[in-house]
């Protein structure tokens, strides 16, 4: 394992891209870039690199440098990846083993589509592209997606991620198997959400928006799979609903605000606590807390913590308020 | 003033940054990583010949970060649309600092000198 570290000073590295460019084209071992707290302006393109199950590449933030949830812009913290300038995605992937963990990657021009993998680039059974405990937004003003997986063969699994902004929040029409589950997804008009068709299984994943009505879990065809998903919004003929529930943004989530953005559960009766399913590939949450807190999984990238205190028969209360704090 | 951090060796494949390639462009202030900056290396104790390489910093008196950033564009089927000729570049030094991208991985030189010192690739 080649582990590098990415720092605003006195690392290996100050940018995502010069390190990509160090790495050999064939991997003899993982190749891993350890990020540190700060807000690296950058536009990094994997590709051209021959990668496996075992030798894959991944770009992470170590628990202490990590984001609490929260962008950078909104808590002052955590290492982000952000891409000023017009046109390119700020993270675009083609090779086949990849894994982003505990990284917030922005698009803060009007345009830009923030995280996209390549078309034509992964190989059928032979890829595995892994998000975690991710933030991922943008605040771009036309109508694509602040996230496009739409690709073929990809194998894809998004897991305790936060995506939201302005416009469509992601794509995985023609991937080979996409899996979201615990993620929150939020838009700031009234645009879809998640566009999607067979390849998708998604659980315990709330997909919201403020404004007018519109499909949050899209579908035009053929009809994803999944269970315990929540969005604030079933009303389109072309929703998938199976087994989705409408509860408001505002009802359950500190603040879905533009530009204050806070996902964290809101303190009191919640409809998105113990509201999920257990899964097995899912043990902690967006900031690392274990789930279940409570009886059950929470909907979303938080699970709220509640601490037994064991006082006058009140076995159950929230600690801080506000989930997660 | 821009800095630029430009790859010195050819990738492996046409998807691979290759010699010439504008990596990176920076603002004047911005203090390179160990493994971007042979400079870098050595002020931290570290020897010399030890130094992986394959990058050299280009500093542009005379242009900013944002005019810089045209030489990181891509090309359809290419990293970079632009690469920076390094060997013209250095001889243009008239003061007999010839040799500084090659000992010292980084060169001081006008804007216009490493404009012109830039080709489309075919």
């Amino acid at each position: 394992m080649t582990v590098s570290t990415i720092k605003s000073s006195g690392g290996d590295y100050t940018t995502l891209t010069a390190w990509e460019a160090a790495q050999a084209a064939t991997l003899s071992a993982p190749a891993e870039a350890e990020c540190y707290n700060f807000a690296l302006d950058d536009t990094l393109q994997i590709s051209g690199i021959t990668t496996s199950s075992s030798n894959y590449i991944r770009i992470y933030t170590p628990t202490a440098e990590r984001h609490d949830g929260r962008s950078r812009a909104v808590s002052g913290t955590g290492f982000r990846i952000q891409r000023s300038a017009d046109g390119g995605a700020t993270v675009s992937i083609a090779a086949n083993h990849v894994r982003f963990e505990g990284v917030e990657v922005a698009g803060t021009s009007t345009s830009t589509t923030v995280f996209t993998c390549e078309f034509g680039t992964f190989a059928s059974g032979a890829n595995d592209i892994r998000i975690e405990q991710c933030i991922i937004h943008d605040t771009r003003t036309g109508t694509s997606y602040t996230a496009n997986f739409s690709v073929a063969n990809l194998v894809m699994a998004l897991r305790n991620t936060i995506i939201y902004g302005s416009q469509r929040t992601l794509d995985c029409r023609n991937a080979q198997t996409v899996t979201i589950e615990n993620c929150t997804f939020w838009r700031h008009a009234a645009q879809l959400g998640i566009v999607a068709d067979t390849e998708l299984t998604c659980k315990n994943t709330y997909s919201g928006h403020t404004g007018a009505a519109a499909e949050d879990f899209w579908t035009g065809g053929a009809s994803p799979t999944g269970n315990n998903n929540i969005s604030s919004d079933t009303s389109q003929a072309t929703d998938y609903t199976a087994g989705v529930s409408s509860i408001a943004g505002s009802a359950v989530f500190t603040s879905v605000t533009s530009g204050s953005e806070d996902f964290r559960l809101l303190s009191g009766t919640n409809a998105l606590v113990d509201a999920g399913a257990t899964l097995g590939s899912v043990t902690t949450d967006i900031i690392g807390t274990a789930r279940p807190q409570g009886g059950s999984y929470d909907v979303g990238a938080f699970e709220r913590i509640v601490v037994a205190s064991g006082f006058f028969g009140r076995w159950w209360y929230d600690m801080s308020g506000v989930g997660n704090v | 003033m821009a800095r630029l951090l430009v790859r010195t060796i050819d990738g492996e494949n046409a998807q691979r940054y290759m010699r010439g390639d504008v990596v990176a462009a920076l603002p004047d202030d911005h203090i390179f990583g160990r493994m971007e900056s042979l400079d870098v290396w050595t002020k931290e104790g570290l020897d010399p010949a030890k130094w992986p390489g394959g990058f050299a910093v280009v500093d542009m008196v005379g242009m900013t970060v944002a005019d810089a950033q045209v030489y990181t564009a891509p090309a359809i089927d290419k990293r970079r649309a632009m690469r920076i000729d390094l060997d013209a570049l250095e001889r243009r030094d008239p003061a007999g600092g010839r040799d500084t991208l090659r000992t010292q991985g980084q060169i001081t030189r006008t804007a216009s000198e490493v404009m012109t010192a830039f080709q489309v690739k075919p």
